[in-house]
């Protein structure tokens, strides 16, 4: 998407600012060093262990959808964030649709339990995945997440950036 | 007495072209809703496109109490009579002239 159509859109939306990963932040696969502002994603203990410790990282996305507790105890260890990706489940459908809304519902349990500082971003490959600030309160206390609790956590990629 | 049927409007922008003017595109839009919110649930909330404001963006009526079943239904539509779309939920309000504003305001 063009730079001049991303800004209105943004607002439309009621975001201040969208963030684009590439741009705005990188995604960390491996045991890379940072390079600027980055997220990880990884299932691998050690590379999150590692990666985490960095300053240039500011969170950890779940791969598949799911976080140990080590991982999560990681995450609030290193005062970083874990971010939710909730377009996984809305732009899955069919049977995938069932098993990521059910994943989601766990791993949403598990950060609330585990007080692990999160974040919510939409994450969306394309158009059609974004959402309104609006679309993502209402998934968010779906999945149980207070409105008010999901309305802070929407701006801490911001603050973090 | 008359009696006044309790509305929220919830203004929708799509991410492409959509023309809601079609009956069979709304057809299809209200059943991909009955699919996500249930048969019961769809009833009583009882979404309508209550008007269209350009190709990309639309108004659905949803009784009130039920509009925030209609915008969480909505995140989840994601294909239109075999089409990518995807709907961003703009704006709700409880009249159809303040959507009218908010509608020349922003686009």
């Amino acid at each position: 998407m063009p730079d001049a159509r991303v800004e209105p859109l943004g607002k439309r939306l009621g975001y201040k600012k969208l963030f684009r990963v590439g741009k705005d932040v990188d995604i960390l696969e491996g045991p890379a060093k940072a390079k600027g502002k980055s997220i990880i994603r990884s299932g691998d203990l050690e590379v999150i262990a590692r990666g985490l410790k960095q300053a240039a990282v500011i969170g950890l996305l779940p791969k598949n959808l799911y976080a140990s507790k080590r991982t999560l105890d990681s995450v609030r260890e290193n005062e970083k964030l874990f971010f939710i990706p909730l377009s996984e489940v809305t732009c899955s459908e069919g049977v995938s649709l069932d098993g990521n809304l059910a994943k989601m519902r766990k791993l949403v349990r598990s950060i609330l339990m585990t007080k692990v500082p999160f974040a919510l971003i939409s994450m969306a490959g394309s158009s059609e995945c974004l959402m309104s600030s609006l679309q993502m309160i209402e998934l968010a206390a779906f999945l149980g997440i207070e409105p008010a609790k999901a309305k802070e956590s929407m701006g801490k990629l911001g603050e973090a950036l | 007495m008359i009696l006044r049927k309790k509305t929220r409007y919830v203004m929708v922008e799509a991410n492409d072209r959509v023309y809601m003017n079609d009956p069979e595109i709304q057809e299809a839009l209200k059943e991909s809703l009955k699919a996500f919110l249930g048969e019961l649930p769809y009833f009583k909330a009882n979404p309508q496109v209550a008007a269209v404001l350009s190709d990309k963006v639309f108004v659905v009526g949803v009784n009130r109490g039920f509009e925030r079943n209609v915008v969480l239904a909505l995140s989840f539509v994601k294909s239109l009579q075999g089409r990518r779309v995807g709907f961003y939920t703009i704006r709700t309000s409880g009249t159809m002239r303040s959507i009218k504003d908010a509608f020349r305001s922003i686009y």
